[in-house]
């Protein structure tokens, strides 16, 4: 058995995403491997891939909301025109701009879901401070709406960049040679074609396990594409793929 | 329709506060003096934090936006450093008239003081009274930063980051102000014991010399930005101090990318420096005072899991 010291404990996105936006279940499978670290010694890593998919993940998030909130801003305020103040009269204004938005996106896209919020948000925004004793003006409506989204926002960077600290970095390097064992063998074919990043994951793994001498765990939570292919993807490049709950039996 | 940003105050306050901390941590350069005392000259080590040559917040703002200007590639004929330096030193005058309090703060660096606990105090009060003001300003700041995002086309993501680099750096002057009230315990606890003493500062400064570094990093990247994006929308020298809608064409979109993963990288990096005892007490700034957006993020948590 290798020492755990010699073991290098890699992640993927899979496990990277529940660790960061996770709900309860989701964030208590990947919370093993730091408990783990607790018990036995042994370095976490992730590849700049995995850290760039997540990134991209946030960024076209933030991407969407901005552009949605914008839109519906800049809209109102001018439906507004010189009025100055919101009042509730204003919500029929919201439900006609989110009817027509809602219309460009498939029920169920998470695009449709994002803009199924942010309509939520602003109608309960406008109602709870058109109740207000000072009637609040359009400016400081919209203006204070869009603080409310980046605080929720840098709050979601803050956490990504917080758990993020807590890898090394592996290069982006791969021996071509793995990638081509992965991408000919044909029950590894549906992932190749659909997630070409997670078998660039598996060949940045393959060769840091190369070149660090280092024993290389694959700690995913992705049945469909790693974990039911796992005794195939170990005979092939020798990288054992595996849920982080069964992790501790390898490292002690 | 009238821009959002005009309903701001043409001068960012928040941006000279920031100037101000990193003119203060320049003069934090402890050193140690064997000096001889009475008539036997008998030899005593005094500490000494600030350095013998009292560095020039106006050169330093000086090398900064020179550096900065040349990085982008900035000419305009309207545009020198001597010109913005200028009008730098008169927002700089104007802040300091609005926080006395501050201005009094950095006179008392050239009183020249060889009184170590006096030398504490000045360190410590001015920190704690520009981390202050920025703490104080937050709100204002945010929403002047949001009403720049609403009259320009920027990504959302951009002004998350200013934020989070915001609120940073108040924990990391926080955290700064509490090191330096421990480093004043101990050194007196250790007053007669040279040995001690440099053993202390070298800790205290392999401590601080890497926040420190690593702020200043975090400045410049982020000042580089700023000034690509304004420069690439000021017509004169005032618009470069201006909150006034930034746009970026698709020809700029390249370099912008290039200054802002940098920046990114840098915040990144200053987030694992800055003591997180003191950030996590003051992200509570950026807490939503809504009870409408209660669970939007988890909401946004479960779209960012499933969104590929």
């Amino acid at each position: 058995m290798v020492k755990a010291k010699q073991i290098a404990v890699c992640i993927d996105s899979s496990l990277f995403l529940a660790e960061v936006f996770g709900n309860e279940t989701q964030s208590s499978r990947s919370g093993s491997i730091d408990k783990l670290e607790k018990i036995f010694t042994f370095k976490k890593y992730m590849s700049e891939t995995v850290k760039e998919e997540v990134e991209n993940r946030l960024s076209n998030v933030a991407c969407l909301i901005g552009d949605a909130s914008k839109n519906f801003i800049s809209d109102f305020r001018a439906f507004k025109g010189l009025n100055p103040n919101i009042t509730l009269t204003d919500l029929s204004f919201i439900q006609s701009f989110f009817a027509n938005l809602k219309k460009l996106y498939p029920v169920n896209k998470s695009e449709r879901q994002i803009i199924e919020y942010i309509e939520s948000v602003l109608a309960h925004y406008l109602i709870e401070n058109s109740h207000q004793n000072k009637p609040q003006s359009v400016s400081d409506f919209v203006i204070l709406a869009m603080v409310e989204f980046n605080k929720i926002l840098t709050a979601l960077q803050f956490d990504f960049f917080t758990k993020l600290g807590g890898y090394q970095m592996l290069p982006q390097t791969v021996n071509p040679d793995t990638c081509q064992k992965l991408q000919n063998e044909p029950k590894l074919k549906k992932t190749v074609q659909s997630k070409p990043k997670d078998i660039e994951i598996l060949c940045e793994v393959e060769a840091f396990q190369q070149s660090s001498g280092k024993k290389c765990l694959l700690a995913t939570l992705d049945h469909k594409d790693f974990l039911s292919n796992s005794l195939l993807i170990d005979s092939l490049i020798h990288i054992k793929c595996i849920d982080p709950i069964y992790l501790a039996p390898e490292l002690s | 329709m009238k821009i959002l940003t005009s309903n701001f105050q043409s001068y960012d306050k928040q941006e000279y506060a920031k100037s101000a901390i990193l003119y203060v941590l320049s003069q934090f350069k402890p050193n140690l003096h064997k000096k001889s005392y009475g008539k036997h000259y008998l030899k005593k080590t005094t500490i000494d934090l600030f350095p013998d040559e009292q560095p020039d917040l106006f050169k330093l703002v000086s090398s900064d936006i020179e550096y900065v200007a040349n990085k982008v590639g900035f000419t305009a004929d309207w545009f020198s450093t001597d010109e913005y330096l200028t009008l730098w030193k008169k927002n700089f005058t104007k802040f300091l008239d609005e926080h006395a309090e501050v201005q009094e703060s950095l006179d008392s660096f050239t009183s020249n003081s060889d009184d170590i606990t006096e030398q504490f105090e000045i360190m410590i009060d001015s920190l704690s009274r520009l981390s202050l003001i920025m703490k104080i300003s937050y709100d204002e700041w945010h929403q002047k930063s949001m009403a720049e995002f609403l009259d320009s086309n920027l990504p959302l993501e951009l002004y998350n980051l200013y934020n989070l680099s915001y609120i940073e750096k108040i924990s990391a002057i926080r955290s700064l102000v509490g090191d330096l009230m421990r480093l004043r315990s101990m050194l007196h606890l250790v007053r007669s014991d040279e040995r001690k003493i440099k053993n202390e500062l070298a800790k205290f400064e392999n401590k601080t010399n890497t926040l420190s570094k690593s702020l200043t990093q975090l400045s410049r990247s982020e000042l580089t930005l700023k000034f690509y994006l304004r420069s690439k929308n000021a017509k004169n020298l005032d618009d470069l101090f201006k909150t006034i809608p930034l746009k970026l064409d698709e020809s700029s979109e390249k370099q912008f990318k290039l200054y802002f993963n940098s920046f990114r990288s840098d915040l990144f990096t200053f987030t694992n420096f800055v003591d997180r005892k003191y950030l996590n007490e003051d992200i509570v700034l950026n807490s939503s005072k809504s009870e409408s957006f209660v669970d939007f993020d988890e909401k946004l948590c479960a779209i960012v899991l499933k969104h590929g």
